[in-house]
């Protein structure tokens, strides 16, 4: 099976192209038919300079056409309320192509934060836990408004049950009544990535895409079949074609690879690896997209449907007419 | 008068602060959920040489978008980022509430833009009292009105340390009520060094949190006397707290309904109100008077006892600051017009959301802007046009060409980063404060 490719280009080297305008990279990304670019994933570990991911995301979905692109936060300094609203804002600015690479704590923003961070109560889950409660959060209060309240001519008049927005009524660590500001999303609502670190198959049944090592993939890859599993690698490896070779063979469920690749090497990469991979059935590459600027979402592009669960219309309505 | 120009700041609530600013608009209904609808109306503003794109904000949904729809349905510093990434000069000014956010992903976030839009970036500080808001953030109940002041405080301070330790590269550390931190951002100084501040907010606490730390203020102001007596008291707590007059703006707002003819701009009007809802005009008057309106007799004397000074302000659960301008200018026209100011005359002049409107043709908005900054009410305006994008469109062609003839505006962008435009002190000269 070809895999889906995702980047990931160190943020302390994007950070510091912000005086040129990031150069051609956005644009570079976009015509090679790459399916996303994550942004943030280096703020797991304080380094250097970084922006911050859904306001540079932002940036970029302004300058490409079908290039997925994931931004990382964490609900440490951030209740779950603004990542959602956010995140599914960045979706919209997009039309589509947004994801949440969820991360249980951002080293960037740490500054002496406890490990329940400022919105969740002390004492109740930390980790990985708390993480997916954050997750489960955003998920329903993306569910709340319909966009079809909007682009359904005859919505307003019929107020068929679909239209209504409504409650989210989340009770967890990370309580939120919503409903959220922001509709649904042309993909219905942003992917949702998480960085595996050993121990957390319990959590990952609220993901979309668990990025995990070549190591922990044999124990990493979750029994849940709505997660799907990318594997992270090097770019500039020397084994990288035998890496991606190995992991499109195999039978793990292995859908896709996310390669970190520093700016100097990512021109020859995109102009010569990725088209070499692609050509040799390794990987799978967005369809080009047309002078309509329809591209395909990312979600359509991972091939991942959008969940049953949860069912909105189990959810209290906010205005319904008496 | 402290400076040489107006400034003058476009206020986008989304499709305009029209109750019917959709209908208004010509738009489609989700026109608001889309970047190029934001990157266009930037452009805009950018084509008459505005200082600042504004972004109001509260973080919870305000009115049913099968009813009304058009209204905010993206995070403001998302559509900051759009609108950086489509102008070159035009400022950004976002509006996020420090009961609702961490300072340090605030400060993060808002230096982020300013880095993006090469020092274009401003952050409007304000607290939230919508009730709709706090179960959002699993509260029961809002922080109330003392707390959420101190918190307020307490969180422009650290963000303005943090701020001031990316542009030095010192290491910073706060303990305080709400916020131990210590520590810095993951960014260095800016173009412009670090983003403006801005407030909002007529209340006492709001007025002093503003002297004290604002480099511009977003005011309601419905009468030139009460225009002047602010502006005097602001620029008075700037310089009592040790900082140059300049370097707080004063902004009222200003909602604009703007004709070639005063029919013309009349009949703008009255077409909005045949449209709206009439309950539209009874909250936007009522909800900041704390008072429900709906029931009561619209051809009567307008009910003294909901001007009455209140016992315990720090109770009053909405606006303290529209609330006084409101009842201020309520009873100026009852002072005026004697016992025959009815309810129906407040709904149609007040009615509109809690600013001084003008209903005119481009001169009248000229004279306006030009009176006010003449007279020391004002340093500029932040303008609500009832309906975009033909509301800017107008302002932009037929209003700023006669702001510039008067010498009281720009014909082009001179300077590269918004604190400069608004003349305000360089960082360096604050980073040791």
């Amino acid at each position: 099976m070809p895999l889906v490719l995702g980047l990931q280009i160190p943020d302390d080297q994007l950070a510091r192209l912000t005086r040129t305008g990031f150069g051609e990279v956005p644009e570079l990304l976009d015509a090679s038919g790459v399916g996303y670019i994550v942004l943030g994933a280096d703020r797991r570990a304080a380094g250097g300079a970084s922006l911050n991911p859904a306001l540079l995301g932002t940036v970029f979905a302004r300058r490409t056409r079908g290039l997925g692109i994931v931004a990382a936060a964490a609900p440490q300094r951030d209740h779950p309320f603004n990542i959602a609203r956010r995140l599914a804002s960045l979706d919209h600015l997009t039309r589509g192509r947004a994801g949440w690479l969820a991360l249980r704590s951002d080293a960037h923003l740490a500054l002496g934060a406890t490990r329940h961070g400022s919105w969740a109560p002390a004492g109740g889950p930390v980790g990985a836990e708390l993480l997916a409660d954050a997750v489960t959060a955003a998920r329903a209060l993306w569910r709340t408004w319909p966009l079809e309240s909007l682009t359904r001519a005859s919505a307003a008049i019929d107020r068929t049950p679909d239209v209504e927005v409504r409650y989210a009524d989340h009770t967890g660590a990370f309580a939120t009544t919503g409903p959220l500001n922001v509709p649904t999303t042309p993909q219905g609502e942003p992917i949702v990535c998480w960085e595996y670190e050993p121990g957390d198959s319990g959590h990952l049944g609220v993901t979309d895409i668990a990025f995990v090592t070549p190591r922990d993939r044999a124990v990493a890859v979750p029994a849940d079949p709505a997660v799907t599993t990318h594997v992270r690698l090097h770019g500039e490896s020397a084994r990288l074609r035998s890496r991606i070779a190995e992991l499109a063979d195999d039978a793990w469920g292995v859908t896709g690879v996310l390669v970190r690749i520093g700016l100097a090497e990512l021109p020859g990469f995109l102009d010569t690896t990725v088209p070499a991979l692609a050509d040799a059935g390794l990987i799978r590459l967005r369809a080009a997209t047309g002078a309509a600027g329809d591209a395909p979402t990312l979600r359509d592009h991972l091939g991942i449907p959008r969940r049953p669960d949860p069912d909105p219309l189990r959810f209290r309505a906010v205005y319904a007419p008496a | 008068m402290a400076r040489d120009h107006i400034v003058l700041n476009i206020n986008v609530l989304d499709l305009g602060i029209s109750p019917v600013a959709w209908q208004l608009s010509g738009l489609p209904r989700d026109a608001t959920t889309t970047g190029d609808y934001f990157a266009r109306i930037g452009r805009l503003a950018e084509r008459g040489t505005l200082d600042a794109l504004f972004l109001a904000d509260n973080p919870a949904l305000r009115e049913d978008p099968l009813r009304k729809p058009g209204d905010r349905a993206l995070e403001p510093t998302t559509i900051l980022a759009t609108v950086a990434a489509a102008t070159r000069h035009l400022g950004l000014i976002g509006t996020l509430s420090t009961t609702f956010n961490d300072p340090v992903e605030l400060a993060e976030r808002i230096l982020t833009l300013d880095h993006l839009s090469g020092g274009r970036a401003a952050w409007n500080a304000v607290t939230t009292y919508n009730p709709a808001a706090g179960g959002n953030f699993g509260l029961t109940a809002n922080p109330d009105r003392a707390t959420r002041y101190r918190r307020a405080g307490e969180f422009v301070d650290a963000v303005l340390a943090l701020w001031r330790g990316a542009a030095t590269g010192h290491e910073i550390t706060h303990r305080g009520e709400f916020f131990d931190l210590a520590g810095r951002l993951p960014l260095g100084a800016s173009p412009q060094g670090h983003p403006l501040l801005v407030q909002a907010g007529g209340s006492p606490q709001g007025r002093d949190l503003a002297g004290r730390t604002a480099n511009a203020v977003f005011t309601a102001e419905m009468t030139l006397a009460a225009g002047l007596e602010h502006y005097e008291q602001v620029k008075q707590g700037a310089t009592r707290h040790g900082r140059p007059r300049r370097d707080i703006a004063i902004l009222p707002g200003l909602i604009t309904i703007i004709g070639s003819t005063h029919a013309e701009a009349r009949r703008r009007y009255e077409t909005a109100r045949e449209l709206q809802d009439p309950a539209a005009e009874f909250t936007r008057l009522g909800a900041p008077l704390g008072h429900d309106l709906t029931d009561l007799p619209l051809d009567d004397p307008f009910p003294r006892h909901l001007l009455a000074d209140l016992d315990d302000p720090n109770a009053f659960e909405g606006s303290l600051g529209f609330r006084e301008s409101l009842v201020r200018g309520i009873r100026d026209r009852i002072a005026a017009r004697g016992r025959a100011y009815t309810l129906r005359e407040a709904l149609f002049e007040f009615g509109a959301g809690g600013h001084r409107r003008i209903i005119g043709t481009p001169e009248d908005v000229a004279d306006t802007i030009e009176e006010w900054f003449r007279a020391g009410a004002a340093d500029g305006f932040n303008l609500m046009p009832d309906a975009f994008p033909q509301g800017l469109e107008i302002f932009v062609d037929e209003v700023v060409p006669i702001l510039r003839r008067r010498k009281l505006f720009r014909y082009e962008y001179t300077e590269t980063t918004l604190r400069e435009r608004f003349g305000i002190s360089p960082v360096t000269a604050h980073a040791a404060a």
